[in-house]
Protein backbone atom coordinates (compact mmCIF):
# COMPACT_ATOMS: atom_id res chain seq x y z
CA UNK A 1 0.00 0.00 0.00
CA UNK A 2 3.00 2.35 0.67
CA UNK A 3 4.50 1.53 -2.72
CA UNK A 4 0.93 2.42 -4.23
CA UNK A 5 0.47 5.45 -2.48
CA UNK A 6 4.18 6.54 -3.26
CA UNK A 7 3.42 5.86 -7.11
CA UNK A 8 0.49 7.92 -6.58
CA UNK A 9 2.55 10.99 -5.37
CA UNK A 10 4.75 10.56 -8.44
CA UNK A 11 2.25 10.43 -10.81
CA UNK A 12 0.77 13.63 -9.49
CA UNK A 13 3.76 15.42 -9.98
CA UNK A 14 3.59 14.16 -13.65
CA UNK A 15 -0.01 14.53 -14.57
CA UNK A 16 -0.06 17.92 -14.29
CA UNK A 17 3.23 18.41 -16.97
CA UNK A 18 1.24 15.83 -19.53
CA UNK A 19 -2.17 16.58 -19.19
CA UNK A 20 -3.01 19.84 -21.77
CA UNK A 21 -6.98 20.27 -21.01
CA UNK A 22 -6.88 18.66 -17.36
CA UNK A 23 -6.61 19.77 -13.70
CA UNK A 24 -4.60 18.45 -10.67
CA UNK A 25 -5.68 16.20 -8.63
CA UNK A 26 -5.99 18.83 -5.42
CA UNK A 27 -7.80 21.48 -8.00
CA UNK A 28 -9.64 18.40 -8.89
CA UNK A 29 -11.47 17.61 -5.92
CA UNK A 30 -11.73 21.53 -5.08
CA UNK A 31 -13.80 22.14 -7.62
CA UNK A 32 -16.49 19.04 -7.20
CA UNK A 33 -16.73 19.55 -3.42
CA UNK A 34 -17.38 23.24 -3.78
CA UNK A 35 -20.11 22.33 -6.87
CA UNK A 36 -21.49 20.00 -4.75
CA UNK A 37 -21.51 22.72 -1.06
CA UNK A 38 -22.86 25.15 -3.69
CA UNK A 39 -25.42 22.63 -5.01
CA UNK A 40 -26.21 21.55 -1.47
CA UNK A 41 -26.68 25.10 -0.76
CA UNK A 42 -29.42 26.42 -3.37
CA UNK A 43 -31.53 23.94 -2.44
CA UNK A 44 -31.32 24.46 1.16
CA UNK A 45 -32.37 28.11 -0.15
CA UNK A 46 -35.14 26.36 -2.28
CA UNK A 47 -36.19 24.91 0.30
CA UNK A 48 -36.72 27.90 2.91
CA UNK A 49 -38.30 29.55 -0.06
CA UNK A 50 -40.73 27.00 -0.39
CA UNK A 51 -42.02 27.61 3.27
CA UNK A 52 -41.05 30.84 4.20
CA UNK A 53 -41.62 32.81 0.95
CA UNK A 54 -44.46 34.85 1.71
CA UNK A 55 -43.41 36.16 5.32
CA UNK A 56 -41.34 39.18 6.14
CA UNK A 57 -37.70 37.15 6.15
CA UNK A 58 -38.76 36.13 2.35
CA UNK A 59 -36.91 38.86 0.50
CA UNK A 60 -34.01 38.24 2.62
CA UNK A 61 -33.79 34.75 2.24
CA UNK A 62 -34.27 35.41 -1.33
CA UNK A 63 -31.73 38.10 -1.85
CA UNK A 64 -29.13 35.09 -0.51
CA UNK A 65 -30.52 32.65 -2.69
CA UNK A 66 -29.97 34.58 -5.59
CA UNK A 67 -26.41 34.58 -4.94
CA UNK A 68 -26.07 31.00 -4.09
CA UNK A 69 -27.48 30.42 -7.23
CA UNK A 70 -24.67 32.95 -9.03
CA UNK A 71 -21.82 30.47 -6.89
CA UNK A 72 -23.88 27.63 -8.05
CA UNK A 73 -23.74 28.65 -11.89
CA UNK A 74 -19.69 30.21 -11.64
CA UNK A 75 -18.62 26.18 -10.29
CA UNK A 76 -20.55 24.89 -12.96
CA UNK A 77 -18.51 26.61 -15.39
CA UNK A 78 -15.14 26.04 -13.40
CA UNK A 79 -16.24 22.07 -13.80
CA UNK A 80 -16.60 22.57 -17.71
CA UNK A 81 -13.61 24.70 -17.97
CA UNK A 82 -11.51 22.34 -16.44
CA UNK A 83 -13.02 19.28 -16.67
CA UNK A 84 -13.53 17.99 -13.15
CA UNK A 85 -15.75 15.09 -12.65
CA UNK A 86 -18.59 16.16 -10.80
CA UNK A 87 -19.77 14.15 -7.61
CA UNK A 88 -21.82 11.00 -8.08
CA UNK A 89 -24.16 12.46 -5.38
CA UNK A 90 -25.91 15.29 -6.99
CA UNK A 91 -29.20 13.73 -6.58
CA UNK A 92 -28.54 12.68 -2.94
CA UNK A 93 -27.26 16.34 -2.09
CA UNK A 94 -29.70 18.05 -4.27
CA UNK A 95 -33.28 16.01 -2.32
CA UNK A 96 -30.99 16.47 1.48
CA UNK A 97 -30.39 20.13 0.91
CA UNK A 98 -34.15 20.41 -0.01
CA UNK A 99 -35.46 18.49 2.85
CA UNK A 100 -32.76 20.44 5.50
CA UNK A 101 -34.10 23.38 4.25
CA UNK A 102 -37.58 23.60 4.21
CA UNK A 103 -37.51 21.18 7.53
CA UNK A 104 -35.92 23.92 9.59
CA UNK A 105 -38.12 26.51 7.89
CA UNK A 106 -40.87 24.45 9.32
CA UNK A 107 -39.70 24.88 12.94
CA UNK A 108 -40.24 28.71 12.21
CA UNK A 109 -37.84 31.40 11.16
CA UNK A 110 -35.57 31.41 13.85
CA UNK A 111 -34.57 27.54 12.99
CA UNK A 112 -34.66 28.65 9.15
CA UNK A 113 -31.45 31.16 10.44
CA UNK A 114 -30.15 29.22 12.82
CA UNK A 115 -30.17 26.60 9.56
CA UNK A 116 -28.35 29.30 7.84
CA UNK A 117 -25.86 30.10 10.37
CA UNK A 118 -25.04 26.25 10.72
CA UNK A 119 -24.23 25.85 7.06
CA UNK A 120 -22.65 29.33 6.48
CA UNK A 121 -20.32 28.50 9.66
CA UNK A 122 -18.99 25.52 8.40
CA UNK A 123 -18.84 26.43 4.64
CA UNK A 124 -16.27 29.95 5.65
CA UNK A 125 -14.19 27.83 7.22
CA UNK A 126 -14.35 24.84 4.57
CA UNK A 127 -13.14 27.83 2.07
CA UNK A 128 -10.81 29.28 4.40
CA UNK A 129 -8.70 25.67 4.54
CA UNK A 130 -9.25 25.15 0.69
CA UNK A 131 -7.47 29.06 0.24
CA UNK A 132 -4.95 27.58 2.79
CA UNK A 133 -3.99 24.24 0.69
CA UNK A 134 -4.00 25.74 -2.59
CA UNK A 135 -1.41 28.52 -1.50
CA UNK A 136 0.51 25.66 0.25
CA UNK A 137 0.47 23.42 -2.56
CA UNK A 138 2.81 23.56 -5.68
CA UNK A 139 0.00 22.46 -8.36
CA UNK A 140 0.01 25.59 -10.58
CA UNK A 141 -3.53 27.44 -9.37
CA UNK A 142 -5.05 29.88 -11.56
CA UNK A 143 -5.72 33.01 -9.96
CA UNK A 144 -9.24 33.23 -11.15
CA UNK A 145 -10.09 30.21 -8.36
CA UNK A 146 -8.83 31.92 -5.82
CA UNK A 147 -10.33 34.95 -6.46
CA UNK A 148 -13.48 33.01 -6.83
CA UNK A 149 -13.12 31.13 -3.38
CA UNK A 150 -12.14 34.33 -1.78
CA UNK A 151 -15.23 36.34 -2.95
CA UNK A 152 -17.62 33.43 -2.11
CA UNK A 153 -16.54 33.22 0.99
CA UNK A 154 -16.99 36.48 1.77
CA UNK A 155 -20.60 36.50 0.60
CA UNK A 156 -21.01 33.38 2.60
CA UNK A 157 -19.19 35.21 5.85
CA UNK A 158 -22.02 37.90 4.72
CA UNK A 159 -24.99 35.16 4.76
CA UNK A 160 -24.01 33.89 8.48
CA UNK A 161 -24.07 37.65 9.85
CA UNK A 162 -27.31 38.05 8.51
CA UNK A 163 -28.79 34.68 10.37
CA UNK A 164 -27.01 36.19 13.54
CA UNK A 165 -29.23 39.12 12.80
CA UNK A 166 -32.39 37.77 12.35
CA UNK A 167 -32.36 35.61 15.55
CA UNK A 168 -31.08 32.72 14.92
CA UNK A 169 -29.65 32.44 18.24
CA UNK A 170 -33.19 32.60 19.71
CA UNK A 171 -34.07 29.58 17.91
CA UNK A 172 -35.54 26.22 20.20
CA UNK A 173 -32.24 23.90 20.46
CA UNK A 174 -29.79 26.86 19.15
CA UNK A 175 -26.82 24.32 20.30
CA UNK A 176 -28.14 20.96 19.51
CA UNK A 177 -29.21 22.00 16.00
CA UNK A 178 -26.73 23.80 15.08
CA UNK A 179 -24.20 21.20 15.93
CA UNK A 180 -25.78 18.83 14.41
CA UNK A 181 -26.29 20.51 10.93
CA UNK A 182 -22.49 21.40 11.23
CA UNK A 183 -21.40 17.67 11.66
CA UNK A 184 -23.46 16.87 8.48
CA UNK A 185 -22.41 19.74 6.41
CA UNK A 186 -18.93 18.82 7.29
CA UNK A 187 -19.45 14.81 6.30
CA UNK A 188 -20.90 15.69 3.38
CA UNK A 189 -18.27 18.03 2.44
CA UNK A 190 -15.78 14.81 3.01
CA UNK A 191 -17.39 12.43 1.02
CA UNK A 192 -18.13 14.78 -1.70
CA UNK A 193 -14.32 15.38 -2.11
CA UNK A 194 -13.84 11.58 -3.15
CA UNK A 195 -16.84 10.25 -4.54
CA UNK B 1 -6.29 -1.54 16.78
CA UNK B 2 -8.76 -3.26 15.00
CA UNK B 3 -11.00 0.11 13.80
CA UNK B 4 -7.59 1.87 12.50
CA UNK B 5 -7.07 -1.47 10.21
CA UNK B 6 -10.65 -0.62 9.01
CA UNK B 7 -10.31 3.21 8.49
CA UNK B 8 -6.59 2.11 6.63
CA UNK B 9 -8.42 -1.02 4.68
CA UNK B 10 -11.30 1.44 3.37
CA UNK B 11 -8.76 4.53 2.58
CA UNK B 12 -6.91 1.88 0.75
CA UNK B 13 -10.09 0.86 -1.15
CA UNK B 14 -11.19 4.17 -1.46
CA UNK B 15 -7.92 4.62 -2.99
CA UNK B 16 -7.64 2.43 -5.56
CA UNK B 17 -11.04 1.44 -6.21
CA UNK B 18 -12.86 4.66 -7.07
CA UNK B 19 -10.23 7.10 -8.12
CA UNK B 20 -8.42 4.99 -10.37
CA UNK B 21 -11.29 4.61 -12.12
CA UNK B 22 -12.71 8.15 -12.74
CA UNK B 23 -9.86 11.06 -11.27
CA UNK B 24 -7.36 8.88 -11.85
CA UNK B 25 -6.11 9.88 -15.26
CA UNK B 26 -3.15 10.14 -13.76
CA UNK B 27 -2.46 6.34 -13.85
CA UNK B 28 -3.03 6.60 -17.69
CA UNK B 29 -0.35 9.17 -17.84
CA UNK B 30 2.16 7.47 -16.29
CA UNK B 31 3.07 6.48 -19.88
CA UNK B 32 5.48 9.64 -21.41
CA UNK B 33 5.23 10.48 -25.41
CA UNK B 34 7.18 8.08 -27.11
CA UNK B 35 9.16 10.80 -28.81
CA UNK B 36 10.22 12.26 -25.42
CA UNK B 37 13.97 11.69 -25.25
CA UNK B 38 15.97 11.16 -21.90
CA UNK B 39 19.57 12.54 -22.16
CA UNK B 40 21.69 9.51 -20.57
CA UNK B 41 24.11 11.56 -18.97
CA UNK B 42 21.54 12.41 -16.02
CA UNK B 43 21.91 9.98 -13.17
CA UNK B 44 19.32 10.82 -10.85
CA UNK B 45 17.09 8.35 -9.66
CA UNK B 46 14.24 10.43 -11.69
CA UNK B 47 15.54 9.78 -14.94
CA UNK B 48 17.06 6.76 -14.80
CA UNK B 49 12.77 5.84 -14.07
CA UNK B 50 12.11 7.95 -17.29
CA UNK B 51 15.13 6.12 -19.41
CA UNK B 52 13.96 2.76 -18.77
CA UNK B 53 10.63 3.74 -19.49
CA UNK B 54 11.40 4.94 -22.39
CA UNK B 55 12.99 1.79 -23.82
CA UNK B 56 9.71 0.22 -22.67
CA UNK B 57 7.82 2.33 -24.97
CA UNK B 58 10.41 1.63 -27.62
CA UNK B 59 10.12 -2.09 -27.44
CA UNK B 60 6.43 -2.38 -27.38
CA UNK B 61 5.96 0.10 -30.34
CA UNK B 62 8.18 -2.36 -32.31
CA UNK B 63 5.99 -5.47 -31.00
CA UNK B 64 3.20 -4.36 -32.28
CA UNK B 65 4.41 -5.69 -35.92
CA UNK B 66 4.76 -9.46 -34.56
CA UNK B 67 1.41 -9.29 -32.73
CA UNK B 68 0.07 -10.63 -35.95
CA UNK B 69 2.23 -13.51 -36.03
CA UNK B 70 2.58 -14.52 -32.09
CA UNK B 71 -0.78 -12.59 -30.62
CA UNK B 72 -0.91 -9.80 -27.90
CA UNK B 73 2.06 -12.52 -25.95
CA UNK B 74 5.74 -12.41 -24.56
CA UNK B 75 6.66 -13.65 -28.03
CA UNK B 76 5.76 -10.98 -29.66
CA UNK B 77 7.65 -8.48 -27.20
CA UNK B 78 10.50 -10.50 -27.38
CA UNK B 79 10.88 -10.45 -31.09
CA UNK B 80 9.70 -7.01 -30.97
CA UNK B 81 13.15 -5.92 -28.43
CA UNK B 82 15.13 -8.45 -31.05
CA UNK B 83 14.19 -6.48 -33.83
CA UNK B 84 15.75 -3.13 -32.60
CA UNK B 85 18.37 -4.90 -31.21
CA UNK B 86 17.87 -5.71 -27.82
CA UNK B 87 18.60 -9.07 -26.34
CA UNK B 88 15.03 -11.07 -26.69
CA UNK B 89 15.07 -11.95 -23.12
CA UNK B 90 14.53 -8.05 -21.80
CA UNK B 91 11.19 -9.63 -21.87
CA UNK B 92 11.39 -9.66 -17.84
CA UNK B 93 10.94 -5.75 -18.09
CA UNK B 94 7.19 -6.65 -18.64
CA UNK B 95 5.93 -8.61 -15.94
CA UNK B 96 2.34 -8.70 -17.51
CA UNK B 97 3.60 -9.95 -20.60
CA UNK B 98 0.85 -9.64 -23.35
CA UNK B 99 -1.26 -7.53 -21.41
CA UNK B 100 0.96 -4.60 -21.18
CA UNK B 101 1.07 -4.79 -24.67
CA UNK B 102 -2.57 -4.56 -25.21
CA UNK B 103 -2.08 -1.63 -22.31
CA UNK B 104 0.17 0.23 -24.35
CA UNK B 105 -1.71 -0.16 -27.64
CA UNK B 106 -4.75 1.00 -26.33
CA UNK B 107 -3.49 3.92 -24.81
CA UNK B 108 -1.34 5.65 -28.07
CA UNK B 109 -4.57 4.64 -29.83
CA UNK B 110 -6.44 6.84 -27.26
CA UNK B 111 -3.91 9.31 -27.59
CA UNK B 112 -4.16 9.01 -31.74
CA UNK B 113 -8.35 9.74 -31.34
CA UNK B 114 -7.52 12.64 -28.57
CA UNK B 115 -5.50 14.45 -31.17
CA UNK B 116 -7.85 14.33 -33.84
CA UNK B 117 -10.85 14.94 -32.39
CA UNK B 118 -9.27 18.05 -31.12
CA UNK B 119 -8.03 19.16 -34.36
CA UNK B 120 -11.22 18.92 -35.68
CA UNK B 121 -12.65 20.98 -32.27
CA UNK B 122 -9.98 23.74 -33.55
CA UNK B 123 -11.54 23.75 -37.34
CA UNK B 124 -14.64 23.88 -36.05
CA UNK B 125 -13.37 26.89 -34.04
CA UNK B 126 -12.07 28.89 -36.48
CA UNK B 127 -14.69 28.37 -38.98
CA UNK B 128 -17.94 29.02 -36.80
CA UNK B 129 -20.06 29.48 -40.15
CA UNK B 130 -19.81 25.95 -41.43
CA UNK B 131 -22.47 24.15 -40.13
CA UNK B 132 -21.52 21.98 -37.33
CA UNK B 133 -22.09 18.37 -37.42
CA UNK B 134 -24.86 17.25 -34.90
CA UNK B 135 -23.94 15.47 -31.53
CA UNK B 136 -25.10 11.99 -32.41
CA UNK B 137 -22.95 12.12 -35.71
CA UNK B 138 -19.81 13.68 -33.60
CA UNK B 139 -20.28 10.64 -31.39
CA UNK B 140 -20.90 8.49 -34.09
CA UNK B 141 -17.84 9.68 -35.99
CA UNK B 142 -15.56 9.68 -33.07
CA UNK B 143 -16.51 5.91 -32.07
CA UNK B 144 -15.52 4.62 -35.70
CA UNK B 145 -12.52 6.00 -36.06
CA UNK B 146 -11.38 4.76 -32.41
CA UNK B 147 -12.71 0.97 -33.38
CA UNK B 148 -10.87 1.75 -37.31
CA UNK B 149 -7.59 1.41 -35.14
CA UNK B 150 -8.37 -1.63 -34.03
CA UNK B 151 -9.12 -3.44 -37.55
CA UNK B 152 -5.62 -4.41 -38.60
CA UNK B 153 -5.37 -6.23 -35.18
CA UNK B 154 -8.97 -7.72 -35.60
CA UNK B 155 -7.76 -11.50 -35.98
CA UNK B 156 -6.06 -10.87 -32.35
CA UNK B 157 -8.38 -8.79 -30.77
CA UNK B 158 -10.23 -11.15 -29.27
CA UNK B 159 -7.56 -12.66 -27.30
CA UNK B 160 -6.64 -8.64 -26.37
CA UNK B 161 -9.97 -8.36 -24.86
CA UNK B 162 -9.66 -11.71 -22.98
CA UNK B 163 -6.37 -10.61 -21.46
CA UNK B 164 -8.15 -7.43 -20.58
CA UNK B 165 -10.99 -9.06 -19.00
CA UNK B 166 -8.77 -11.16 -16.61
CA UNK B 167 -9.08 -9.81 -12.63
CA UNK B 168 -5.81 -8.00 -12.27
CA UNK B 169 -5.97 -5.94 -15.26
CA UNK B 170 -9.47 -4.94 -14.90
CA UNK B 171 -8.75 -1.69 -13.28
CA UNK B 172 -6.41 -0.54 -16.13
CA UNK B 173 -8.59 -1.66 -18.58
CA UNK B 174 -11.55 -0.44 -17.04
CA UNK B 175 -9.55 3.18 -16.82
CA UNK B 176 -8.80 3.37 -20.63
CA UNK B 177 -11.97 2.75 -21.10
CA UNK B 178 -13.73 5.72 -19.06
CA UNK B 179 -10.62 7.71 -20.28
CA UNK B 180 -12.08 7.07 -24.31
CA UNK B 181 -15.72 7.76 -23.50
CA UNK B 182 -14.69 10.84 -21.60
CA UNK B 183 -12.60 11.98 -24.61
CA UNK B 184 -15.35 11.59 -26.71
CA UNK B 185 -18.16 13.47 -24.58
CA UNK B 186 -15.90 16.41 -23.42
CA UNK B 187 -14.92 17.13 -27.48
CA UNK B 188 -18.55 16.07 -28.67
CA UNK B 189 -19.35 18.98 -26.08
CA UNK B 190 -20.96 17.31 -23.15
CA UNK B 191 -22.01 19.98 -20.48
CA UNK B 192 -23.72 18.03 -18.01
CA UNK B 193 -22.78 18.88 -14.57
CA UNK B 194 -25.07 15.94 -12.84
CA UNK B 195 -25.85 12.38 -12.36
CA UNK B 196 -25.95 12.41 -16.03
CA UNK B 197 -22.22 13.48 -16.52
CA UNK B 198 -22.20 9.61 -15.57
CA UNK B 199 -25.07 8.28 -17.11
CA UNK B 200 -23.96 9.68 -20.72
CA UNK B 201 -20.50 8.17 -20.35
CA UNK B 202 -21.86 4.93 -19.11
CA UNK B 203 -23.71 4.16 -21.92
CA UNK B 204 -21.08 4.82 -24.70
CA UNK B 205 -18.88 2.81 -23.19
CA UNK B 206 -21.46 0.24 -23.15
CA UNK B 207 -22.15 1.44 -26.99
CA UNK B 208 -18.35 1.53 -27.89
CA UNK B 209 -18.13 -1.80 -26.08
CA UNK B 210 -21.06 -3.51 -27.95
CA UNK B 211 -20.00 -2.28 -31.18
CA UNK B 212 -16.45 -3.58 -30.39
CA UNK B 213 -17.90 -7.26 -30.45
CA UNK B 214 -20.17 -6.89 -33.46
CA UNK B 215 -17.21 -5.51 -34.97
CA UNK B 216 -14.95 -8.72 -34.50
CA UNK B 217 -18.03 -10.73 -36.30
CA UNK B 218 -18.73 -8.73 -38.94
CA UNK B 219 -17.42 -9.62 -42.67
CA UNK B 220 -19.34 -7.22 -44.33
CA UNK B 221 -16.87 -5.05 -46.67
CA UNK B 222 -15.17 -2.08 -44.88
CA UNK B 223 -17.27 -2.81 -42.00
CA UNK B 224 -20.54 -1.25 -43.12
CA UNK B 225 -22.83 -3.48 -41.16
CA UNK B 226 -20.89 -2.07 -38.22
CA UNK B 227 -21.28 1.13 -38.59
CA UNK B 228 -24.94 0.61 -39.13
CA UNK B 229 -25.33 -1.44 -35.88
CA UNK B 230 -23.40 1.69 -34.67
CA UNK B 231 -25.78 4.00 -35.61
CA UNK B 232 -28.57 2.17 -34.51
CA UNK B 233 -27.44 1.76 -30.77
CA UNK B 234 -26.75 5.57 -31.27
CA UNK B 235 -30.21 6.21 -32.13
CA UNK B 236 -31.34 3.86 -28.96
CA UNK B 237 -29.59 5.31 -26.72
CA UNK B 238 -30.93 9.16 -28.08
CA UNK B 239 -34.45 7.71 -27.96
CA UNK B 240 -34.69 6.49 -24.77
CA UNK B 241 -32.62 10.12 -23.65
CA UNK B 242 -36.08 11.81 -25.29
CA UNK B 243 -38.57 9.54 -23.27
CA UNK B 244 -36.83 10.68 -19.85
CA UNK B 245 -36.30 14.36 -20.16
CA UNK B 246 -39.92 14.83 -22.03
CA UNK B 247 -41.25 12.48 -19.18
CA UNK B 248 -39.39 14.73 -16.34
CA UNK B 249 -40.53 18.37 -17.89
CA UNK B 250 -44.17 17.71 -18.39
CA UNK B 251 -45.98 19.89 -16.57
CA UNK B 252 -46.68 19.15 -12.81
CA UNK B 253 -50.38 19.84 -11.52
CA UNK B 254 -50.20 23.29 -9.53
CA UNK B 255 -48.68 22.42 -6.23
CA UNK B 256 -49.62 25.44 -4.44
CA UNK B 257 -52.65 23.83 -2.67
CA UNK B 258 -50.42 21.22 -1.65
CA UNK B 259 -48.38 23.01 -0.27
CA UNK B 260 -50.25 25.96 1.82
CA UNK B 261 -52.73 23.01 3.18
CA UNK B 262 -49.32 21.14 4.25
CA UNK B 263 -48.23 24.48 6.16
CA UNK B 264 -51.35 25.25 7.45
CA UNK B 265 -51.55 21.90 8.84
CA UNK B 266 -47.97 21.91 10.02
CA UNK B 267 -48.50 25.81 11.71
CA UNK B 268 -51.63 24.41 13.70
CA UNK B 269 -50.13 21.35 14.73
CA UNK B 270 -47.61 23.72 16.40
CA UNK B 271 -49.63 25.83 17.89
CA UNK B 272 -51.45 22.95 19.50
CA UNK B 273 -48.48 21.78 20.66
CA UNK B 274 -47.43 24.94 22.42
CA UNK B 275 -44.27 25.11 20.34
CA UNK B 276 -44.82 28.50 18.68
CA UNK B 277 -41.92 30.26 20.27
CA UNK B 278 -40.73 33.79 20.14
CA UNK B 279 -43.67 35.04 17.76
Amino acid sequence: MLHLRQLGVRLMSTSTASGTTRSGKLLDSVIRVDHAGELGADRIYAGQMAVLGKTSVGPTIQHMWDQEKKHRAKFEELIRKYRVRPTVLTPVWNVAGFVLGAGTALMGEKAAMACTVAVETVITEHYNDQLRALMESDEKVDEEVLKTIKKFRDEEQEHHDTGIEHGAEQAPFYRALTNVIKCGCKTAISISKIV
Amino acid sequence: MAMSSILLMRKGLLINGLRRLWTCRVLLTDQPENDQQQSSQEHSKESDEEYEKNIKMKILAASLKYVHNFGWSQQAISAGAESIEYPGIIHGLFPNRGADLVHYFYLTCNKELNKILEEQALVVEQSPTKKKKTLELQVRDAVETRLRMVIPYKKTWPQALALMALPPNVPLSLANLLTLVDDICYYAGDKSVDINWYTRRIVLAGIYKTTELYMLQDNSEDHQKTWHFLERRIKDATQIHTILTTTSDMALPDLNYATEAACAAFVTARNILGLNWNR
